[in-house]
């Protein structure tokens, strides 16, 4: 279907190129009161992470003190985790420009159901998330980019059991040692069993993109190697993050992640991502199931 | 409900104890071509009481024995006179000589001159393709639908496209029927042109409100397009050579005023201008476009009873991609496919009826190769046909119209084959939906007193999907949790719905008369588009157990007064219209998620309201001829599941709608003309604020349609340049030249922002750009004719 638009595009393009023009333009935006933004997780066997922030108005001219101003501080706001047994008003710590509320008491347990309570400005957010049961990868192969350079750059192809009840969801996070100093994550990193629901999964993935890192390539994406970002390397040791989610959470990530690959196109239609928060905030609190697994990347693991 | 069928009766009861009484009866015809004329009026001098020729020139005038001095005119024609004693039924063919006054360059009204008060049809407009060709369009190429636009009440969509919106109806609610076959898709190049080429075509009928009962399956509005039957005297040829185009059409006798053709096709040539324009690397080079469509039509008169009419249409757009690197090959064609085969009969000289059976097609299709690879993904809608519409004068003031229609439908939503090496995987032919559509009418227009005429009638129809079928239930999550089969032939759902339809005219006085209707309307069909365009990919699917069947309720209302002997008319309507069962894709669907599934299943259903006020002026002879046409207009749509349940404006929802139109005869030899449209900027939905979620950032829309883009306004140019009368002679040639956008008004198509920089050193920056499509844009074109 991607292939039907692209041909129309391809055609509007083409008269854009011939006759059309563009030209900067003012546009009056209605009046905007920021919103209250929650990114906040639940991984098993770690503490609930939450980071608040507030929307910034489309054209409202950014400065170095915009990031500082829009992340909300435990001065402004109080975050409260419950797992239905215990409750835990999270810590405020501070990071870099970076500002999160942390948890202490208690770390996700696979099966539980953890409820969110944000206060800001006197107004009350809720929200619920569950920990699904993680499913395990069976194997891990490389592939090498048969269009690439040479056979040491490639992808990762994985492969794993979907279970045989409907609606697992999954979202795929790696991190490179030495090179990635966080979890990153293809531009896709969602999907659902809507059409695998019980069968052997076998997909490939790319090295995410790192804006924390964005420095560090240049105008082609390639680093001081010489070697393009999307790549894993022969020699590398990753750690593959394999999360499942619930329904909320999912419904969030791949909203989130549509509307980043749609972003320009005029024709796609706008769609804010859906929020799981109650109360009139943006955001998510999502549950993580989490399967970890670490490969170096050898001769012995090419996919042929 | 039952009560429109026993007045009917009741009135041709009485009939049928009046006096004696003895019927004219015959066809109009142009006396040069040999072309039937719709719209003459044909009257008695004595009772000074007429009636009009129909879409086949007929007409049947029954009137007490005597004498009496019967006159035909027609606008652009000689007045014909005859005196005639009836004693008998009189069968009387009319050939009337066109007025030599009038040549082909000043436009020609086809109507008489004040029927617009007297008939009983309101929120119509009749535009005969001479005046189509007079007004100035863009690459010079003339265009049916982009004429309709200019119409008050009628609205465009983007830039440059040919779909239109008719009262607050979506561009899937016109019935578009060429010769009586239904046109799906009625654009080439993706809304730019329209698939009517206007030198096969003769006229051009358009109606928004108090829809007959004669036609029925779309809620909106029908455009009438009749093709030219081809001279039926001599032979003769036209044509045109344009920017972007060229064009041909061939017609001429096949056996004298029997027997006649006509034969038109043009093709575009945008590919090879485009060509040096794109560099060889460029990802573009390998593209290629064009389109061709071809219209046939051919008339047999077996006797003064009998005549059959054949026609058809093909046309097609392709799009080609090669890439010689990758061994990457596709083409992409798409386009419509109609023939039509009708018969027209007369029993005795008072019921003439018209017996048609249409095939009509669809596609959609992608082939792409590349080494092994061959897949080819294919989708559209085939259409057979069978019509019969009477038409029954009993008496002067009696017109009764009855008949039936059947639709087999073939929908093709998605379907997809491929092959790898030796394997290969089909999955078309699963998921084909058959219908059957059924529908029977019966209307009368009764002029009830000397001031008051009503058009009143009913339309029962009748939707069936039938097997074979498999719907799949699916679950909360989207998955298919069932599956139910339905046989061949099986019944899926079946509905059966009545339309009442009602029309009248109060004649206030000769000048001037007032019309009201009420309609009801169903529709079976639904199109589903993804995008804020028209597009070859928008889908074609079936009212279902899902997908309720479309239904419109309109009340219009108007007062008609024309001044200076009917040189100019003018009108005032206010409508109001509901639409009910309306279909949306839900908010972030994305194409292909139904693949293997019901495409229903990705629908959410609400409804829209719409109403309006419309003002029209048209000068129709003289030197000057032309219109004004005005709109103010509101169209909202309310569905729950979308924009949080809160109402919103449509995306054509306009305020304002001005078109102006003006021809001006300079001389023999040069006419020039102008138009003038201004209309309230589409409704977007733009993004309000971003925010920060895994250190990206998100962007927050504002409510659905909520922003208005700058309104749009452009003026249109153009001149014709004739040669001599006097070197007119078997063989002339005549120039037109065309400014498309004389003050390069920069309209808004789209708008898009650009973020730059980085929020987290505090350089970003967000700029919105406004994307316009066509700027001033002269055009020529050399039209020939023998």
């Amino acid at each position: 279907m991607k292939e039907r638009s692209l041909v129309v595009f391809s055609i509007i393009g083409i008269i854009l190129f011939l006759f059309g023009c563009e030209k900067e333009i003012e546009v009056d935006l209605p009046n905007y009161e920021p919103k209250l933004v929650v990114e906040g997780y639940i991984e098993q066997n770690d503490y609930p992470f939450v980071m608040l922030s507030k929307s910034i108005p489309y054209f409202d001219p950014v400065d170095t003190n915009t990031l500082n101003n829009i992340m909300i501080s435990n001065d402004e706001a109080t975050v409260i985790v419950s797992n239905g047994e215990e409750t835990d008003t999270l810590q405020f710590i501070s990071f870099g420009q970076f500002k999160g509320f942390v948890g202490t008491k208690f770390k996700g347990e696979v099966g539980k159901k953890y409820s969110l309570k944000v206060i800001y400005k006197n107004k009350v957010y809720y929200s619920t998330t569950t920990i699904t049961p993680p499913v395990p990868i069976d194997s891990i192969k490389f592939y090498p980019d048969p269009e690439g350079e040479t056979d040491t750059l490639g992808f990762l192809w994985l492969y794993a059991k979907d279970p045989d009840t409907l609606g697992n969801n999954y979202r795929i996070f790696t991190k490179t040692l030495g090179k990635d100093p966080v979890f990153v994550h293809p531009r896709i990193s969602v999907d659902e069993d809507k059409y695998f629901n019980g069968i052997n999964m076998e997909f490939s993935i790319y090295h995410g993109w790192n804006m924390m890192k964005a420095n560090d390539y240049d105008e082609q994406g390639r680093d001081s190697l010489g070697i393009k970002w999307y790549y894993f390397v022969m020699g590398e040791t990753v750690v593959i993050k394999f999360c499942t989610m619930d329904r909320a959470h999912f419904l969030f990530w791949r909203s989130a992640e549509q509307q980043q690959n749609t972003d320009g196109n005029p024709f796609a239609s706008p769609v804010t991502p859906y929020t799981n928060i109650k109360g009139g905030a943006l955001g998510v609190w999502g549950g993580y199931g989490v399967y970890l697994d670490t490969i170096t990347i050898t001769p012995d693991i090419i996919r042929h | 409900m039952k009560s429109p069928f026993f007045l009917i009766l009741f009135f041709i009861f009485i009939t049928a104890f009046s006096q004696k009484k003895y019927t004219i009866s015959g066809y109009i015809k142009d006396a040069k071509t040999g072309e039937s004329l719709y719209g003459a009026t044909i009257y008695s001098e004595e009772i000074r009481k007429g009636v009009i020729s129909n879409h086949y020139g007929f007409y049947s005038l029954t009137l007490p024995e005597g004498k009496y001095t019967i006159k035909v005119s027609f606008i652009g024609y000689k007045d014909f006179t005859k005196k005639i004693n009836l004693t008998h039924d009189i069968n009387l063919d009319i050939e009337l000589e066109q007025n030599v006054f009038v040549t082909k360059t000043v436009v020609i009204k086809s109507e008489n001159p004040d029927k617009n008060i007297k008939e009983v049809q309101m929120s119509a407009v009749r535009i005969p393709v001479q005046e189509i060709k007079q007004i100035p369009v863009i690459f010079g190429e003339v265009d049916v639908l982009k004429t309709i636009q200019l119409l008050p009440g009628v609205q465009s969509g983007n830039e440059g496209s040919s779909g239109f919106y008719v009262r607050g109806g979506g561009p899937d609610q016109n019935l578009i029927i060429l010769d009586e076959a239904i046109v799906y898709n009625a654009s080439h190049l993706f809304g730019f042109f329209s698939v009517f080429n206007g030198d096969a075509v003769k006229e051009v009928k358009l109606i928004k409100g108090g829809m007959p009962t004669k036609y029925g399956g779309r809620l909106s509005s029908v455009l009438d397009i009749t093709m030219k039957e081809g001279n039926s005297k001599e032979m003769h040829a036209e044509g045109g050579i344009g920017l972007i185009a060229s064009r041909l059409t061939v017609e001429g006798p096949i056996k004298k005023d029997t027997s006649s053709f006509i034969l038109s096709g043009r093709r575009t040539y945008i590919d090879f201008l485009i060509k040096p324009f794109i560099s060889e690397e460029k990802r573009a080079s390998g593209m290629g476009y064009f389109f061709y469509d071809f219209n046939v039509k051919f008339n047999y008169k077996f006797s003064s009873k009998n005549r059959i009419y054949l026609s058809g249409y093909f046309g097609r757009d392709v799009f080609s991609f090669t890439s010689k690197k990758s061994g990457f090959e596709s083409r992409i064609p798409w386009g419509n496919a109609t023939t039509t085969v009708r018969w027209n009969h007369l029993f005795g000289n008072k019921l003439f009826m018209n017996l048609t059976s249409v095939f009509s097609d669809y596609r959609f299709e992608m082939n792409a190769i590349q080494k092994d690879f061959e897949m080819k993904l294919f989708s559209g809608i085939t259409d057979a046909s069978l019509k019969v519409d009477f038409t029954y004068l009993p008496n002067i003031r009696h017109k009764i119209n009855f008949g039936g229609q059947y639709i087999f439908h073939d929908f093709r939503p998605q379907a997809l084959s491929a092959k790898i090496g030796e394997t290969s995987i089909d999955i078309s032919g699963i998921k084909n939906q058959y219908a059957n559509e059924f529908a029977l009418y019966i209307s009368d227009d009764f002029d009830f007193t000397e001031k008051l005429k009503i058009h009143f009638g009913l339309r029962p129809t009748m939707f069936q999907q039938i097997g074979p079928f498999d719907r799949y239930i699916v679950g909360s999550l989207g998955e298919v949790k069932d599956t139910i089969h339905y046989g061949p032939w099986e019944n899926v759902v079946y509905y059966f719905r009545l339309e009442p339809r009602f029309s009248l005219r109060y004649t206030l006085n000769s000048k001037s008369s007032i019309k009201a209707s009420y309609t009801q309307n169903y529709q079976y069909l639904h199109l589903a588009t993804l995008s804020s365009a028209t597009m070859p990919t928008d889908l074609w699917v079936p009212s279902s157990e899902l997908v309720k069947p479309q239904f419109a309720t309109q009340y219009a209302a108007g007062y008609f007064r024309n001044f200076y002997k009917n040189v100019i008319e003018t009108s005032v309507e206010v409508y109001y219209k509901k639409l009910k069962h309306q279909i949306e894709y839900k908010d972030g669907t994305f194409p292909g998620e139904n693949v293997g599934q019901n495409e229903d299943n990705s629908f959410v259903f609400g409804e829209a309201e719409s109403y309006g006020i419309e003002f029209f002026v048209r000068k129709n002879s003289g030197r000057f001829t032309g219109w004004i046409g005005y709109t103010l207009s509101k169209t909202t749509k309310f569905f729950p599941d979308l924009n949080n349940g809160k109402p919103f404006p449509a995306k054509y929802d306009r305020r304002h709608d001005l078109s102006i139109v003006g021809n001006y005869r300079i001389s023999d030899r040069l006419t020039a003309s102008a138009v003038f449209v201004y209309a309230t900027g589409n409704a977007v939905t733009l993004p309000i604020a971003y925010y920060l979620i895994d250190y990206n950032l998100v962007v927050e829309y504002m409510e659905r349609n909520s922003y208005r883009m700058e309104p749009y306004h452009r003026l249109d140019l153009s001149v014709s340049l004739y040669p001599k009368k006097k070197k007119r002679k078997k063989f002339y040639s005549f120039w037109n030249f065309s400014i498309y956008n004389v003050y390069n008004h920069a309209n808004p198509y789209f708008i898009y922002f650009d973020q730059e920089g980085n929020l987290y050193d505090g350089s970003l920056v967000t700029k919105a750009y406004q994307v316009s499509l066509f700027p001033i844009l002269p055009s020529i074109t050399w039209n020939f004719k023998f």
